[in-house]
């Protein structure tokens, strides 16, 4: 029971009664009504980001939905002469990958099925661990948020290569690639999961373990 | 917990500013998982409500269809997606399961066909070229019928005519296809105006039922009494008329036809309903001919051979064709024991009929009392040849005033014409008689004359040889000596007369003196003209 002893200790601007701008760090005395502006640069303080685990949840929620038709609806629509094909993510992989293209095909698939996978999965672990209170693995859990914030721009590689691609390929007649509907759905989880890990304070993680939280350093 | 005993200088800080608008914390952020749901659904919705139906097509042979990438098509829209492709059970056939767009469903009704497109080279075009570059496709014909159909059988070839080409179908009924096929062409004064659709075998196996589809607006012109004929290939025929040969089209020489014609003087201007059923014949003559509805038959006994008349061959009066041969057969007339051979004639009476068949309303039963009249006139048959180069024959009929006379025999079925010997007989039997009276020549006493000719004759040339003989012996060597002796004062002569010879060299001498001889008496001659005096006095010499 020394670990409580040791939270006890710690000076957190929370346990001062003190809110910090988000913005420019500036401390300021917390009042007891729910909203206030930083003296300094008036954005809006919190002492924690509002509602932060319905919002991620909700951004997560709405990812996934959108996860579904954007693999399952054609990014891509090529029409050559006599040769019209619908592309959808893994059909394009499995294309590049036929095509013995594989080094490509990985960073595709990496990119494009795994990472948001991996973050949607990721940001509900994290969103339930942290309402439940775990205190399992605090630190990795951190880890794990900091990576998902690093990662998540790199998905949009996809939406990169067919917007390039639609703008480039228009040879009237010879060879035109459309974007299909899965292009804006897939980006738009893309957009929604880098929302949904803004939307998430990683401080909440130790909040809500803080009455038996044995990790501090 | 809000108490703070670390930080003595914190009471500083500065009190943040309360922020008074109150507002009403509902948590906005779930509109966007509620918009995304909206968003996938109606992308769901859209998706179910687009997913057509299922239709399943057999074919005889997948070739050319790929899962996922084959298409149907109608008029060029894609109306479909191939999603499997299995082996029927029977394995015979391979279903094709076909995934409808959702507008294409009214298009599957009972009549809709499908086919495979691939680029065809036939005698009649090339099609099916952009297949080359984009793969087969399956393309669609939609059925006129109501009701509705998930399973259809594909066609092995494209389907001729399109089932909404504005046109009207008939059915044409041949003995024979000829070279005909589906998509051969049909011809209305060399214009191509449509196609044959579909072609069968009658179910009793006789004859060939031809559907013919004619394009609007050429439609038109096909009236109750058009008449169809085979344009097939090169028709060469040799009948009793010689040798004709007729052709529409190169390509009809190479993948048949059809010609449609209404005949001339035709007066039905109402066009054919669709599925009129008419007949299609071997060639344009045939086809001009006028309907024989009204077939007479008779029966006609010639004494000659029948070699040269077959089935099919006219019957022909004064030149016009009103019936033809229909049988050949042998008959052993037990009375008269005695082999008859019955030359069975149809005659279609409307053919000598149609002039005065405005004028009124002849009885029909008059039929056979007409013909006995004829006959008491002298109507008769006579075979006689066509063409003399085949031998083939036909038969006449005409008036012989002067035959003898026959009793018409009405009552009987078929009814007896009487016939009389046709002029190649007669012919015949000038022949015979001319090589009877060249039989009673003598050839024996002439052969005997000629022959003691002859002898006189070898007598006299003998003589005539010996004569040559003598006349070599003896007159040829004195003949040659003459004309050696000949050559020789020839030979002479002209040495003599040659330019260089002495001869030659005095000659000119002696002719250049006399001429200047002849100058002196000329220049004498003149001086005594002027002085006759000369002659006596002598010569004065003349002073000035």
């Amino acid at each position: 029971m020394n670990e409580v002893c040791t939270i006890h200790s710690v000076a957190t601007v929370d346990s001062r009664g003190m809110l910090s701008c988000q913005v420019c760090g500036e401390l300021s005395r917390k009042v007891a009504t729910h909203s206030q502006r930083c003296m300094r640069c008036g954005s809006t303080i919190h002492r924690r980001k509002p509602q932060s685990l319905q919002r991620t949840l909700a951004l997560i929620l709405a990812g996934a939905i959108l996860y579904v038709p954007a693999n399952l609806l054609p990014v891509m629509h090529t029409s050559a002469v006599g040769y019209d094909q619908d592309d959808t993510i893994m059909s394009g992989i499995v294309t590049l990958w036929s095509g013995s293209s594989w080094p490509l095909a990985i960073l595709v698939f990496c990119v494009s099925i795994l990472v948001p996978s991996f973050k949607l999965i990721s940001l509900s672990i994290l969103v339930i661990s942290t309402h439940r209170g775990w205190r399992w693995r605090l630190q990795e859990r951190a880890a794990l948020y900091r990576m998902i914030e690093f990662i998540g721009r790199w998905s949009m590689l996809d939406v990169f290569v067919v917007a390039l691609l639609v703008a480039l390929v228009q040879l009237r007649g010879i060879a035109t690639i459309h974007a299909g509907l899965g292009a804006p759905a897939f980006a738009s989880v893309v957009v929604l999961t880098m929302y949904a890990a803004q939307a998430f304070d990683p401080r909440l993680m130790w909040d809500r373990a803080i009455p038996v939280s044995d990790n501090r350093q | 917990m809000s108490e703070n005993n670390d930080a003595p200088d914190l009471t500083s800080l500065p009190e943040a500013v309360t922020n008074n608008s109150q507002r009403v914390r509902l948590p906005l952020v779930w509109l966007v998982p509620i918009l995304a749901a909206i968003i996938g659904g109606w992308i769901a919705v859209r998706a179910i409500l687009d997913h057509g139906p299922t239709i399943v097509v057999t074919f005889i042979d997948a070739e050319g269809i790929e899962v996922g990438k084959t298409k149907v098509r109608y008029k060029s829209v894609d109306v479909g997606d191939v999603k499997t492709i299995t082996l029927a059970p029977d394995h015979r056939t391979v279903n094709v399961s076909i995934e409808m767009a959702r507008f294409a469903k009214p298009f599957l009704v009972k009549g809709t066909r499908f086919w495979v497109v691939r680029p065809r080279l036939g005698a009649s075009g090339v099609s099916g070229l952009g297949t080359l570059l984009s793969g087969a496709f399956i393309g669609m014909d939609v059925g006129k019928s109501e009701e509705s159909e998930r399973e259809f059988a594909a066609l092995e070839v494209p389907p001729v005519v399109a089932g909404d080409t504005a046109g009207r179908q008939f059915v044409l009924e041949a003995a024979d296809l000829g070279s005909l096929g589906v998509g051969a062409p049909a011809y209305f004064h060399h214009i191509k105006v449509g196609q044959i659709s579909s072609l069968a075998l009658n179910n009793d196996g006789r004859g060939v039922t031809l559907k013919l589809f004619v394009e609007s607006p050429y439609d038109r012109f096909v009236t109750v009494d058009t008449r169809f004929w085979h344009a097939s290939g090169v028709d060469l025929a040799v009948d009793a008329g010689g040798v004709h040969l007729q052709t529409e089209s190169l390509t009809t020489i190479l993948a048949g036809g059809v010609a449609l014609e209404a005949p001339s003087g035709s007066t039905a201007l109402r066009p054919a309903p669709p599925d009129s059923h008419f007949r299609l014949v071997a060639t344009r003559e045939a086809a001009m001919k006028p309907p024989d509805d009204v077939v007479e038959r008779y029966v006609l006994y010639f004494d000659e051979s029948l070699r040269g008349l077959a089935p099919g061959a006219a019957v022909d009066f004064r030149g016009v064709e009103i019936g033809e041969v229909t049988s050949l057969n042998v008959e052993y007339d037990r009375a008269s024991e005695k082999f008859l051979f019955p030359v069975l004639v149809n005659v279609y009476p409307e053919r000598i009929r149609s002039r005065y068949r405005k004028g009124g309303d002849r009885p029909q039963t008059a039929e056979h009392d007409l013909v006995t009249l004829m006959i008491d006139h002298g109507f008769r048959a006579q075979l006689r040849p066509g063409n003399l180069l085949t031998g083939q024959l036909y038969i006449a009929l005409d008036f012989f005033p002067h035959s003898l006379k026959v009793a018409a025999q009405p009552t009987l079925t078929p009814m007896p014409l009487p016939t009389i010997p046709g002029n190649l007989v007669e012919l015949q039997n000038s022949i015979v008689s001319v090589a009877h009276k060249l039989d009673q020549l003598p050839f024996e006493r002439i052969g005997h004359n000629l022959d003691h000719a002859l002898g006189s004759l070898t007598t006299a040339l003998a003589s005539a040889n010996t004569l040559i003989g003598t006349l070599d012996k003896d007159v040829v060597p004195e003949a040659k000596s003459t004309l050696a002796q000949a050559r020789l004062t020839l030979a002479q002569t002209q040495s003599a007369i040659a330019p260089d010879t002495t001869l030659q060299t005095d000659l000119r001498t002696t002719l250049t003196s006399i001429g200047r001889a002849a100058d002196s008496v000329r220049v004498l001659a003149e001086y005594l003209d002027k002085h006759p005096e000369a002659l006596i006095r002598g010569k004065v010499e003349e002073s000035k």
